[in-house]
């Protein structure tokens, strides 16, 4: 079942990579496998021999493939400084929902003693954010972000989920990495919101017939121009000035569908501060929402596909403006590391990759900054804070700029419920934890609200309407490119734009 | 509890002078105004244990005695046969001025202990009442603290170990020589303000402090109870580390604050002008401010109440008091540490003092505060229970008391809720 | 556990409140001492005191054992559950009640995390002053049963003198308030008997605290010696010079690469590494440290560093505070020892712990409270190794010997819990535990409260009336009646 999806060909052509058809591994409806069996023998689609792995004799519940690894588990000291940092704690104070109990049913799960992968001990990995923050605070330095993502992919092959859980996955993964998709659905969504549709079903009260995870996806949805359903950035952009770095940017899906404005603007910055800014065509999802909800083999096809796209040109430095993104790009090297066609490419293309905003402040600014006098909150999405330690370097740049006042969020590394798809499977844990972040953004009195990731930006749009809390939100690139630009911010409030009036 | 007074047989006096040197009370060895028969002065804790034993298995009461300062604490014992005297067990076992820990016996007066500390350069950190002649057993029996509380806690904060001599002739060890330690339970603080009726201490260890370099302290006037209260809150709210701070009312008018500062010199003149520059009217140097609350017991007999309030309740408790005893004649002297604990002393017609006592229990107990009557006549004994309430929790001070002493021979209807 | 039971306390708490599932509850089975696991039948969650009630009387009703639960981040054991008996976690019980200011008191749950009481009091200028290193994760509930410490209670005291009252659900779920809010009340200091009583005596619901004012001036001293011992002189002459510091520390050499590699302090590569920190107002501190630079240099130091901003003292600090959990990353197991030793004897007692450590080959890190003698030698293996693991533990308990032979105590702050309750014997005669134990029977007299734990075995309570009837236990041969 080995398979190779080499997609040197679509080079040159805007949109989608190879479309996976149904019933075929990674694109389909239902789990790969259930069979631990037929797993082991190369149905991951590598070229490669089998890696290393193993379990112990009397695990029942995990495969050979890259099963949550005892080593890892074993620097679990059981110290339980990760606790107060994990939100699911902070919500239910239940051990099996802190990293450390998940660890803990982990090695249970490897040493034989938990039976089958059933609900009750299936839910703890669901429910887990996969926010990282525990990995920040770990003394002993546990590698919880290598574990539970091993552990996701053993459970999307081995637990067999209700039916209803699979189709809506499985609508998901058909959607979200798929920015054709995204995009043809732009008009209807259009429509929906500005037709009055919306209007009547919230009014009525129809909108809560919906099927929960249906409702939740929803609430997250933003408001966009018809402008960016054509939406598109050349492949080329020209510098300012002396040229000093050739910087090659992610568009992302989300973003490139629903926050095109952004990539415009990261664009934009990165010329104003003299950097040639490449657009490589044919770039597909990065594989983060994938890769991160257990989905191993589609995300890695996707990685390699990136990858080569990016190979085409000779580039000094990946920008990505999306953080989910920036730190899945990061784990290529680590991820393709048992591929021998793609190991030491994917590690020099993770070697480029940076947040745009470290990319921006590892530069001397040279575009003027004009004040833009606002209060602003920062709100430090997971996988910059805690995935890639990113969390001086954004409040660098918005310290350039005159005039803003930057407030610190409490409770700040608590996750704010996106995950990747967090909110959409698990939409009631997701709902409390986006407004505990949103009255934590209320209480600083902030007029705006940035960060440096989409989902993120979703996720609180979606919580301060919901608290009725008027707070507008933006990317944190549109702000310092309002700056540069001299001309007010546009953004999103309530899901719907407003451009703040002059003076 | 089994009870004494329903002893068949007669006492064996004789054993008791085998054990330890025994003398015929006199009216003076009267505690709460019942005079015990025989006084008894073991020298050792095996001496002790063995009185404990003998007592316990003949139904004898006992009351424990270092030097008698304080016989008319606690409400009257139902019986007193015998009076254990401490006086004999003074010695300073150990001072570990490097581990800074001492090991004295009950017996040794707080100023011979002070003594010896003082030759290595520390102490420890209480003022009792009668500091001149109180014993260390006594002031751990009665939980007697003093102005230095407020920087260094109190005796319970203090103590680390104590060995007990049980009614049934066991010596208990609990705690230790070293200030950490937290195997098993925290017997020295049960110790503590018991009132010698779980045991009688025959050793106790203590956690002692430096002896400052210098000593300085600053008198405050002011107008009203009130203003002295707010000024107390506002140092207590500062960076300002004094080791005493106590008010001093007397009737309705005076009112004054005393802030004590100890350390190196240059650090304690610099607070005193810091101290002196927030709060106004400073008066002359005076001496003896920290021995006030032994001074209230210097004049004739009338009534003093050791009360226990909020810090910010001082004033309103002290008010209360003066506008309750000025109507019916009685003079109020208070001496307060800014803690919230303090004396009161009342003098006036019984009833008058009745009235007066009752109703500032009722005031106090609205936010948890406490009025215990330490000094009063027989006539207001008798009408009056001197520890006042205590609350849910006497159900298990009785099974406590019912475990140690189940026969009843320690100081039997001394201790609250009539144990 | 009879189905019946368990519809009981499914009527009392929320839906979510009660565990079951084998798996989940596996998870309950330790605490921050993994050496030891017992799976509880259930798991209660309660989320106020008259669930607690509710469900302490089920368990009296029925005779089950329960072991209260915090954060679960105990290092002696003592969370460790009953068989057959339950857990009740008061992890759910986090709110502050009140917070009185001007009184310097503050109300909390006992599930309330430790460090965030000093979070709230500290826009006043306040704080909590007992700071165990685990202190982010830690319960105040916890700390109250173990009677915790941390670095500053050289200075300024343990939980018990930061307590002033409590509510506690007894054993029997009456539900009665032990001390007060106010200082001195009258009756025996339960409140002070109860703290440290390792959940033996009864649950706490509400806790009354004493929060202190934070100082002027805060300045952490940071000096490398070349080895313990001469960090120790300098110790002794510290606190002989009258200086009472806020807090000192020491870590051995193999302390510090630990730290080092977890944190990053930056600590300098030396055989011993003094922490003093001095608080009190700017002059106060000023002088005395000097002096203590002073006593520093002329004992040895050859490299000292000031700490005066909050920030830089965080750093200092970093390491200290991550010492046990970052041992993670220089060996694959450790046992963290807690043993007390009178200041003067530490420098004997560290020859004693090298001693062992040649001789049985395993390496020994060393982290203290040089103040206060409270040692926590960190004796390192590695668990594959055969053998090994006996090993260790052996050191460790040799380690306590040494302990208790110097005239200190077999635990500074972790507490007893299961762990160590067989040397309570070696530590206090039989009279003296006896005498404990009648403490116990004044509270709990059926033993339902965290049975098994503090004492090495397991004395019933002589009061009994009406005909003599076996306890099950003594049929058992488990225990004996006195």
């Amino acid at each position: 079942m080995s398979q190779s999806t080499d997609l040197s060909g679509a080079a040159g052509s805007a949109g989608d990579p190879a479309e996976k058809k149904l019933g075929e591994p990674g694109g389909g409806l239902g789990p790969v496998q259930t069979d631990a069996a037929t797993v082991t023998l190369g149905s991951v689609g590598l070229a490669s021999p089998e890696p290393a792995g193993g379990v112990p004799a009397n695990c029942k519940v995990f495969d050979a493939h890259h099963p949550p690894q005892e080593k890892l588990i074993n620097d679990c000291v059981h110290c339980g400084f990760c606790l107060p940092t994990c939100p699911t704690y902070l919500l239910w104070r239940q051990e099996m929902d802190s990293p450390r109990g998940r660890i803990y049913l982990m090695k249970m799960g490897l040493e034989g003693e938990v039976e089958r992968m059933d609900q009750t001990y299936v839910q703890h990995f669901d429910q887990c954010l996969g926010c990282m923050a525990c990995v920040s605070a770990c003394p002993s330095g546990v590698k919880y972000d290598r574990l539970i993502e091993s552990t996701r992919a053993q459970v999307e092959r081995h637990y067999p989920r209700p039916l209803a859980d699979r189709l809506f996955r499985w609508l998901i993964f058909f959607l979200f990495p798929h920015p054709a998709r995204l995009r043809a659905m732009l008009l209807p969504m259009w429509l929906y919101r500005r037709s009055g549709l919306r209007w009547l079903l919230r009014r009525t009260g129809l909108l809560r017939l919906l099927p929960e995870p249906l409702q939740a996806m929803e609430a997250l949805l933003p408001d966009f121009s018809l402008k960016s359903m054509f939406g598109g950035l050349p492949m080329r952009v020209k510098p300012q000035g002396t040229p000093r770095l050739k910087v090659g940017l992610i568009l992302g899906c989300v973003q490139r569908v629903f926050f095109d404005d952004v990539n415009l603007a990261t664009a934009r910055v990165l010329a104003a501060e003299g950097c040639e800014v490449v657009i490589p065509r044919g770039q597909g999802c990065c594989g983060a929402l994938g890769m991160h909800a257990g989905r191993e083999k589609e995300a890695l096809d996707l990685a390699r596909q990136m990858i080569r796209v990016f190979e085409r040109e000779q580039v000094d430095v990946i920008a990505v403006n999306a953080a989910g993104c920036g730190s899945n790009l990061k784990d290529y090297g680590e991820l393709l590391a048992d591929d021998p066609l793609y190991a030491e490419r994917a590690r020099q293309f993770s070697a480029k990759c940076k947040d745009v905003t470290v990319v921006l402040a590892g530069l001397e600014p040279r575009a003027q900054r004009h004040p833009v006098p606002l209060r602003v909150a920062y709100h430090d999405s997971c996988h910059l804070q805690h995935a890639m330690g990113i969390r001086s370097e954004p409040r660098k740049l918005l310290a350039g700029i005159p005039n803003l006042e930057i407030q610190e969020i409490a409770e700040a590394a608590i996750c704010c419920g996106s995950a990747g798809i967090y909110n959409l499977v698990q939409p009631g844990p997701a709902a409390e934890l986006g407004e505990r972040k949103a009255r934590n953004i209320a209480a600083t009195k902030a007029e705006l609200v940035v960060s440096g990731n989409p989902g993120c930006l979703l996720q609180l749009n979606a919580s301060l309407n919901r608290l009725g809390h008027e707070i507008p939100t933006m990317h944190t690139i549109q702000l310092l490119d309002a700056s540069i630009s001299g001309s007010p911010p546009a953004w999103q409030v309530n899901g719907g734009r407003r451009r703040r009036g002059k003076g | 509890m089994a009870g004494i007074s329903t002893r068949s047989r007669p006492i064996p006096w004789n054993e008791l002078e085998r054990i330890a040197s025994t003398a015929e009370a006199a009216e003076a060895d009267a505690i709460c105004g019942r005079v015990p028969k025989f006084i008894v002065e073991p020298s050792t804790a095996e001496q002790v244990a063995a009185v404990l034993r003998w007592a316990n298995e003949n139904s004898v009461a006992l009351a424990a005695r270092g030097n008698g300062t304080k016989p008319g604490w606690g409400a009257a014992p139902r019986e007193l046969d015998v009076v254990v005297s401490m006086r004999k067990m003074n010695r300073v076992i150990e001072h570990a001025w490097g581990d800074m820990t001492t090991t004295v016996e009950p017996g040794c007066t707080v100023a011979d202990l002070q003594r010896t500390l003082a030759e290595h350069g520390q102490r420890l950190a209480v003022e009792p009442l009668f500091g001149g002649h109180a014993t260390i057993g006594g002031i751990v029996a009665a939980n007697d603290n003093g102005p230095s509380r407020v920087r260094f806690g109190s005796l319970r904060d203090l103590i680390i170990g104590v060995t007990l001599a049980l009614p049934d002739g066991t010596l208990a060890r609990s705690g230790g020589k070293v200030v950490k330690n937290v195997a098993g339970y925290d017997l020295p603080k049960l110790a503590t303000g018991s009132l010698g009726t779980l045991g009688i201490i025959t050793q106790a260890i203590f956690r002692l402090h430096p002896l400052p370099q210098t000593e300085r302290t600053l008198t405050f006037q002011f107008e009203t109870i009130a203003a002295a209260n707010q000024a107390a809150l506002a140092l207590l709210d500062s960076v300002l580390t004094f080791t005493g701070l106590q008010l001093r009312s007397s009737g309705p008018s005076l009112c004054t604050l005393d802030v004590r500062f100890e350390g190196i010199e240059n650090a304690v003149e610099d607070q005193a002008r810091r101290a002196g520059r927030m709060v106004g009217n400073l008066l002359p140097a005076e001496a003896g401010q920290w021995q006030s609350s032994t001074a209230l017991w210097d004049e004739s007999p009338g009534s003093i109440c050791r009360f226990s309030v909020l810090p910010s309740e001082i004033a309103p408790f002290l008010d209360r008091a003066q506008s309750l005893a000025e109507p019916l004649a009685v003079r109020t002297r208070a001496v307060v540490q800014a803690v919230g604990v303090g004396l009161l002393r009342l003098d006036g017609p019984t009833d008058a003092l009745l009235r007066t006592i009752r109703e500032l229990r009722q005031l106090a107990a609205v936010r948890h505060g406490s009025v215990v009557v330490l000094h009063a006549s027989g006539e207001l004994r008798s009408q009056l229970d001197p520890w006042g309430e205590v609350g849910t929790a006497l159900g298990t001070m009785r099974r406590m008391k019912q475990q140690f002493d189940p026969k009843g021979i320690l100081n039997p209807g001394r201790f609250v809720g009539g144990i | 556990m009879d189905r019946r039971i368990l519809d009981a306390f499914r009527a009392v708490l929320s839906s979510s409140g009660l565990i079951t599932e084998a798996s989940e509850l596996k998870t309950y089975e330790c605490d921050g001492l993994t050496n030891f696991r017992v799976v509880p039948a259930a798991v209660l969650l309660p989320e106020s005191s008259e669930q607690v009630q509710a469900v302490v009387r089920i368990c009296h009703q029925h005779k089950i054992p329960f072991v209260a639960r915090g954060s679960g981040t105990g290092l002696s054991g003592g969370a460790l559950p009953v068989a057959n008996g339950v857990v009740l976690s008061l992890a759910r019980m986090s709110r502050t009640l009140e917070v009185d200011i001007p009184n310097q008191r503050v109300t909390v749950e006992p599930g309330a995390i430790n460090a965030f009481i000093t979070q709230q009091v500290a826009p006043y200028g306040y704080f909590y002053a007992p700071d165990p290193s685990s202190q982010q994760v830690c319960s105040i509930g916890g700390n109250v049963a173990e009677n915790s410490g941390g670095a500053h209670c050289l200075k300024y005291g343990f939980t018990t003198t930061h307590v002033l009252g409590m509510d506690v659900v007894l054993p029997d779920g009456e539900l009665v308030h032990l001390g007060s809010s106010t200082l001195d009340s009258p009756g025996y200091d339960l409140a002070g008997v109860f703290v440290g009583s390792e959940g033996t005596l009864g649950v706490a619901t509400r806790i009354i605290l004493r929060i202190v004012k934070r100082p002027e001036v805060i300045t952490t001293l940071l000096a490398a010696f070349n080895s313990t011992n001469e960090a120790g002189e300098a110790v002794s002459d510290v606190i002989a010079s009258g200086v009472l510091p806020a807090a000192i520390e020491m870590m051995d050499n193999l302390a510090i690469q630990a730290a080092e590699a977890s944190v990053h302090a930056g600590y300098p590569n030396c055989g011993g590494l003094l922490l003093v920190e001095l608080d009190g107002t700017a002059t106060e501190v000023e002088t005395l440290m000097h002096q203590v630079n002073d006593i520093c240099t002329r004992r040895g130091a050859w490299e000292i560093r000031l700490a005066h901003s909050e920030a830089e003292r965080i750093v200092v600090w970093k390491g200290r505070k991550a010492a046990f959990a970052a041992m993670g990353r220089i060996s694959p197991n450790y046992i963290v020892q807690d043993g007390v030793v009178p200041r003067t004897a530490l420098p004997q007692i560290m020859n004693e712990i090298a001693r062992l450590s040649r001789e049985s080959g395993l390496r020994v890190a060393n982290v203290f409270h040089a103040g206060d003698g409270n040692l926590h030698p960190l004796v390192l293996y590695d668990r594959r190794i055969t053998g090994q693991e006996h090993l260790a533990e052996q050191v460790a308990g040799d380690i306590l010997r040494l302990c208790i032979k110097a005239g200190g105590s077999i635990t500074g702050e972790h507490g007893v819990g299961e762990e160590k309750k067989m040397f309570m014997g070696e530590m206090f005669a039989e009279p003296d535990l006896d005498t404990m134990q009648l403490v116990r029977c004044a509270f709990d007299p059926e033993h339902l409260a965290n049975p098994g734990k503090v004492f090495p075995r397991l004395r019933l309570c002589a009061e009994k009336t009406g005909p003599y009837t076996p306890h099950p236990l003594e049929l058992a041969g488990v225990a004996e009646f006195f």
